[in-house]
């Protein structure tokens, strides 16, 4: 767990040409992550059609809210431990880090964003779409379908824990971003996350007005302006890319005054 | 290495083993963008215009043409201006159709055929791609992104239309179906039943009040290409706002909660 | 950390494990159920449905076709049917439609100026495409209001997927083998060679040092390095090779199929049915649903308007049919293939059996008591806003003539028998 948490190698000779950043914490989290989607997607296929039309029978019962019964508090109670874990071993003395230090979360900050923007592909274009094939397809009737389950409250709830993580990330580990709230890095995660409650607009919406399913109605909007949000990123890296050439500098300058 | 590319690390001012460091940081910002790219390309797209894409019995003269290209060139341009003004990356608009298509083809198999037995002949997409490569080529030549937004809006919104019809044509030929004239596309669309899309539902044209001479599909293509420009440079204008590197000082109270430990020579 | 995230893992793929050997092949509801009972009780009520079979090979088709009643009593929150579409409900395009008609009016677009309180017929022919057993509904789309759903047979497919085929003759003569691949291999043949070159422009640029050295470069005023006179050349080159492409490809498509036309679109105009036999006046008076013994009582007061004898023979609503059984004529009227779970067991039981003589007037108690109010998820009529209900009853004369009256009202659950 902790690898996955601080994915920066551990600093070894000193001398050497050290490597910035460890892939391997990185590459097992999207292993993990994408056995969850795929095993997500496998189970929509076995049951979702069997099981999943009628939102009163005792399959559907079984089969799907047991499975929104699980992800919910299952998701959300591993992201608050590693919200907490980030938070409870936050580094007080970040006016001390050295340069290789700094520049080597920065990295790290970079295999936060990996998962994150990963996590956040499977919403935004495999089940996000996948959702319309199964609304063009059958008759709502009820706002847990099994595509809603899979799609709004497994990875919602992921890619929040991820986008969150990433910003505790930042928070507690870089001098910058501990200084100072990043305007963009926040927008970058709180928009998307603005996502689930915008799922009460949504549903009410649905409740009330549209028993038809018009994908580009404005009753949807509110998901892909909140996904706008996805474009800060861009100030995200320009932060990091400006204070990243500073470091560079800096251990440039470091090395030659060594040599 | 080109020359070029030693040359860019000179005035970057970068010792070989930054050079290595940044090249690292290069690879991995490349997946991270991609993954960005494709995600919020697909989520705008999907929920602005999705419909028109998902069926070929919505692709009509009046608003698939229009608002196709109005909504992707709006991804395109805000990514476009993220690279290009931090890093003159002229790949921004290509980068976002692509993974697009690459997105939707994915799904177009994965769900809609694959969950919901749609064959893809109901499915298949259309792209701004062409007009994406050439917004991405005009900027080059131009260097300017008003001019971009003039010329590539324009030649963006004016060539989905032909792109397209090159291979989605053949869905618009006549066939006969109990008694009525009716496009190969909208019996495809009548033969495999969706449940959840009645045939109203469509928002198609219903009906041409002057034609021009048939060329209903180039009257919407100059109408998109007109509003492609002022959609570019809104998009354009707004990719450049998100990459303001601001911060917000935290406040005594955060930093209480932090617990930062400062040295008392330093305070 | 670690160990939990395993356990937690495992818990998850055997948790998985066992829902998927829990798995079984019954069929279950889909979604038919979905629509609010004040909706089915009172706008399209579905009659006299026929399906030609319920067993067929890939390939075979199956005619699924009756009759619809519009409810005078239609509800103020679901639009009129000004625009309605007739369709089927399917889990995904597992049968195809082949025709369907609204009074012999092809269905292919939307039909406008339904109106309220006149039947139509209609008719759909499904051809089977995907092997399993499919629940084969006529579907009513309202526009506004959505899908009411009709009665629903299971239809069971077998034979080969593989042989499924829908072939097609243009106008033109162009003859296509198969709808369902038809001008898709054309279409990704396309979008690929345009994707191989956006992919090609991509690398392009993706080769050179990018973000960091890229940004102090433009910091410095260089940019002359990070766009060449060769970029240019490049970018020149594609906009040409582009216009080209586009060019052609286009020319030669038009030149290809030089006869081709729009999305066809617009309504069609369905006149209704002649008047059905009326030959009963039907007064409401009351309706009471009874929570615990799962029965919906109904008391009216019924005038014979016509010059024979009537009885009774059918209530229905929701596409239940609850049948008077000590009445031959309305037990013949349910076939055999009728879904057995759509004629409740306890049918209609009236109180007073003797036929209602012409001219006569009598107040009737109806009683229809059956788990399937519950099954069928109508008692919601206790969280609604518009607490009524509505169906259709059917008269028999002694020759066996059949007539319809509406009948509908306010419907008060109650936990104890007050009529």
């Amino acid at each position: 767990m902790h690898a996955i948490l601080e994915s920066e190698p551990r600093a070894a000779d000193p001398q050497k040409t050290k490597k910035m950043i460890n892939l391997v914490p990185v590459a097992i989290s999207w292993g993990v992550l994408l056995a969850i989607y795929v095993g997500l997607r496998l189970y929509q296929q076995a049951f979702a059609f069997k099981y999943g039309l009628d939102s009163t029978s005792p399959e559907f019962a079984t089969y799907w809210l047991t499975l929104f019964k699980v992800e919910v508090p299952l998701i959300f109670g591993v992201g608050f431990a590693i919200w907490a874990y980030l938070w409870l071993t936050r580094d007080k003395n970040l006016d001390k880090i050295d340069a290789e230090t700094e520049l080597r979360r920065y990295f790290s900050l970079v295999a936060w964003f990996l998962l994150y923007t990963f996590s956040f592909l499977w919403i935004a274009s495999f089940f996000g779409e996948s959702d319309a094939s199964w609304h063009q397809t059958v008759i709502r009737d009820t706002a847990l379908t099994p595509s809603h389950i899979v799609v709004f409250y497994a990875c919602i709830p992921l890619y929040i824990i991820l986008g969150v993580s990433s910003l505790l990330y930042a928070t507690t580990r870089i001098p910058k971003f501990s200084k100072g709230y990043s305007v963009p890095l926040i927008m970058a995660v709180l928009g998307p996350g603005l996502i689930l409650p915008n799922l009460g607009y949504n549903e009410w919406g649905h409740a009330f007005w549209l028993t038809e399913e018009i994908f580009s109605h404005p009753l949807h909007w509110g998901f892909p302006v909140l996904g706008w949000t996805g474009f800060a990123l861009g100030g995200v890296l320009l932060q990091a890319t400006m204070r990243m050439a500073e470091l560079f500098k800096e251990i440039d300058g470091a090395n030659l005054a060594k040599a | 290495m080109t020359d070029n590319d030693q040359a860019i690390l000179a005035a970057a001012e970068m010792s070989p083993r930054i050079a290595r460091y940044s090249r690292t940081f290069d690879y991995l910002i490349v997946v991270i963008a991609a993954f960005l790219v494709w995600s919020v390309t697909h989520i705008h797209f999907l929920l602005f215009a999705g419909d028109w894409d998902f069926f070929i019995d919505w692709k009509d003269r009046q608003y698939w043409i229009l608002i196709t290209p109005i909504v992707s060139i709006m991804s395109a341009a805000a990514f476009q201006a993220i690279f290009w003004s931090l890093f003159r990356l002229p790949i921004g608009a290509t980068a976002s159709a692509l993974l697009f298509l690459i997105g939707v083809w994915i799904v177009r198999y994965h769900s809609w055929e694959g969950m919901a037995y749609f064959p893809l002949s109901l499915v298949v997409p259309a792209t701004g791609l062409v007009g994406a490569m050439a917004l991405d080529c005009i900027l080059v030549l131009s260097r300017s992104w008003v001019i971009t937004a003039v010329f590539g809006g324009v030649i963006y919104g004016l060539s989905f239309f032909p792109t397209n019809w090159i291979y989605l044509a053949p869905y618009f030929q006549p066939a006969e179906h109990m008694g009525e004239m009716a496009s190969v596309a909208d019996i495809i669309g009548y033969v495999f039943p969706r449940s959840g899309t009645p045939e109203y539902i469509r928002i198609i044209e219903r009906g041409t009040l002057r034609t021009f001479g048939d060329s209903a599909n180039w009257v919407s293509a100059f109408f998109s290409a007109f509003v492609c420009i002022f959609a570019y440079s809104v998009f354009w204008l707004m990719g450049v706002a998100a990459c303001t590197p601001k911060y917000i000082p935290v406040g005594y109270r955060f930093k209480e909660l932090y617990g930062a430990k400062i040295d008392a020579g330093a305070v | 950390m670690s160990k939990i995230l395993k356990k937690a893992t495992l818990l998850v793929l055997a948790a998985t494990t066992l829902l998927f050997s829990l798995m079984d092949q019954a069929a279950f509801a889909h979604g038919e159920r979905a629509t609010e009972p004040y909706i089915r009780t009172r706008t399209v009520h579905w009659y006299d449905v026929t399906w030609s079979t319920d067993a067929l090979n890939v390939n075979d088709t199956v005619t699924v076709q009756g009759k619809f009643h519009l409810l005078n009593d239609w509800p103020d929150s679901v639009s009129l049917p000004n625009l309605v579409f007739l369709s089927n409900g399917s889990p995904g395009a597992v049968m195809t439609r082949v025709e369907s008609y609204i009074n012999e009016i092809p269905a292919r677009q939307s039909t406008k100026g339904l109106i309220i309180g006149r039947d139509y017929d209609f008719k759909l022919v499904m051809k089977a495409r995907k092997v399993g057993q499919w629940h084969l509904h006529p579907v009513m789309n309202i526009h506004g209001a959505g899908a009411v759903v009709g009665p629903g047979e299971w239809i069971t497919v077998s034979g080969n997927e593989a042989d499924f085929k829908d072939p097609l003759t243009t106008l033109t003569g162009n003859k296509i083998d198969d709808l369902q691949t038809f001008g898709v291999s054309r279409v990704q043949m396309w979008q690929f060679g345009f994707g191989l070159i956006a992919a090609v422009w991509i690398l392009w640029w993706l080769r050179r040092p990018l973000i960091i050295s890229r940004w102090l470069v433009v910091q410095k005023g260089r940019e002359n390095l990070l766009i060449t006179p060769m970029d240019d050349k490049v970018a020149a080159g594609l906009l040409v090779l582009l216009a080209m492409v586009v060019l052609v490809g286009y020319t030669r498509t038009t030149s290809e199929f030089p006869e081709l036309v729009p999305l066809q679109s617009g309504s069609l105009s369905a006149p209704p049915l002649p008047k059905p036999p009326h030959a009963v006046e039907v007064k409401f008076k009351r309706a009471e649903y009874d929570v615990p013994g799962r029965s919906m009582r109904l008391s009216v007061e019924m005038t014979n308007t016509s010059d024979q004898p009537v009885s009774v023979g059918e209530f229905t609503t929701a596409n239940l049919r609850f049948i008077n059984k000590s009445l031959p004529a309305a037990v013949a009227a349910v076939s055999s293939k009728f879904p057995k779970e759509l004629v409740p067991r306890n049918g209609l039981v009236i109180d007073n059996p003797e036929p209602l003589a012409p001219g006569e007037s009598r107040l009737v108690n109806l009683d229809t008591t059956d788990a399937a109010w519950e099954v069928e998820r109508l008692v919601s009529f206790l969280s609604n806003v518009d607490s009524r209900m509505g169906g259709l009853l059917f008269f028999y004369d002694g020759k066996g003539n059949r007539s319809m009256s509406e009948v509908y009202g306010p419907i008060v659950p109650v936990f104890k028998k007050t009529i």
